[in-house]
């Protein structure tokens, strides 16, 4: 009877010592990546209103760039954007950045799930009290131990897999839906409202230039003027460019989430999943990298 | 005048803005000597401009409104993933003091049996700490 356990205990402990272990450190690592683009993330959110408000100014001829200008009389503009449009803006772009954060708390959330370590404490002692006890020896006494911190240790991760299941199935397909919005918003009318300010901007300079140096053409001033223009004209498509960046950030984590919910549908375990963690890792921590570091 | 959905908004943004590009790049292009022909046209492109802007901004609005409901369910759903996490740890937490508490045990009674004073001592110890923990 002692040998047949004896035999269990070991039979258990060489099962578990072969087991491929959970990298659950990639989950970490995927829910790092997406809090470090969170910053730059609340800077396309906060930019949506304050792309209306340089509209607003270019168009009624109050950008900031006159302060610092000669005064010429400037022919007159259309009737901007009303400021109703722009405090909407201003609704749109607090509601994107608290957006931004649920999505964040979200993968935040899945790596607190399969991050909870499983294996039990003071198995070690236990093995030590048995061979105190002088009915087993040492390896007997260590391989219980052993068992029982692997019998522990599967009910843990079976229970760990069924809540990370369960997570991913009840955030499925809120997640794409939430995303997709998101993305289309920095694709479509955040693009637009970018391609509104480079039109109304390059209307703005050339409304100046035409009053400030026309007849009696002052060459620094144009030289100037014509410097800050471009430099302006630049900043618009880095802005561009980034709102791409955040759409692509954000479709990485709505493919990331569908094929997590398809792999917990399949009853996948734990290690699968995060399987398909590290295969979509790669892309987000690039599209994230290009949005903090394309400048602006 | 039934509500216009995000993608009529954004379509019609996108159709003023083009409008408004198309005119700024032939001012840009072409010289337009005419003073009161370049203002009128400067005019209409800001004018479009501004249209494109108050339609896209609306358009945000309205795709935002739609998907309010998608984001109360993750809010949700990541309540449920730390309160998962917090009852995992906790139930290994309780795993663990059990094991301690039987391995104390063990001791003790392997002490207590073989008179072992020191032993004794320190497995009740150990015993305490695991119940306290």
């Amino acid at each position: 009877m002692k040998r047949a356990f004896v035999a269990i205990a070991l039979g258990c402990a060489v099962l578990s010592g072969c087991e491929k272990p959970v990298d659950t450190q990639r989950v970490q690592e995927y829910a790092k990546t997406f809090a470090a683009g969170a910053a730059s993330f609340d800077k396309v959110a906060a930019d949506f209103a304050q792309s209306c408000v340089r509209i607003r100014e270019y168009s009624d001829n109050s950008a900031a760039f006159l302060r610092t200008r000669p005064v010429v009389e400037m022919t007159p503009a259309p009737n901007g954007v009303a400021p109703s449009t722009c405090a909407l803006a201003a609704t749109v772009s607090a509601q994107w950045k608290l957006r931004n954060a649920i999505l964040e708390q979200y993968v935040q959330g899945l790596a607190a799930i399969a991050g909870v370590d499983t294996k039990p404490e003071g198995t070690d002692a236990l093995g030590s009290a048995l061979t105190s006890t002088s009915i087993f020896s040492s390896t007997q006494a260590t391989a219980f131990g052993d068992l029982v911190s692997t019998i522990v240790s599967i009910k843990m991760e079976n229970d760990r897999d069924a809540e990370l299941r369960r997570v991913v199935l009840k955030a499925d397909p809120s997640v794409g839906q939430a995303t997709e919005s998101l993305a289309s918003t920095a694709e479509g009318p955040y693009t637009t409202l970018l391609d509104d300010e480079e039109v109304v901007g390059d209307r703005f300079y050339q409304r100046y230039l035409r009053n400030a140096v026309h007849p009696n053409g002052d060459r620094l001033t144009i030289l100037h003027v014509r410097q800050e223009w471009l430099a302006r004209r630049n900043d618009v498509e880095t802005r561009k460019q980034k709102a791409l960046a955040y759409a692509a950030s954000m479709r990485d984590l709505a493919k990331t989430d569908a094929a997590l919910a398809k792999a917990a549908q399949s009853q996948a375990s734990l290690s699968e999943m995060i399987d398909v963690v590290n295969d979509n890792v790669v892309p987000l921590v690039k599209d994230v990298s290009a949005l903090a570091s394309s400048g602006g | 005048m039934p509500k216009l959905s995000a993608d009529q908004l954004e379509t019609l943004a996108k159709r003023y803005t083009q409008f408004a590009t198309n005119i700024n790049t032939f001012l840009d292009d072409n010289d337009v000597a005419d003073q009161a022909s370049y203002n009128r046209l400067s005019h209409d492109a800001t004018h479009a401009a501004n249209a494109g802007a108050t339609l896209a901004v609306q358009a945000a609005a309205t795709t935002f409104d739609d998907a309010a409901g998608a984001f109360v369910k993750i809010d949700a759903a990541t309540t449920q993933a730390n309160a998962a996490a917090a009852t995992l740890k906790n139930e290994v937490a309780s795993i663990s003091r059990g094991i301690k508490i039987a391995a104390g045990m063990l001791s003790l009674a392997a002490a207590l049996a073989t008179g072992n004073v020191p032993n004794v001592l320190s497995s009740v110890t150990a015993i305490h700490s695991a119940l306290v923990s």
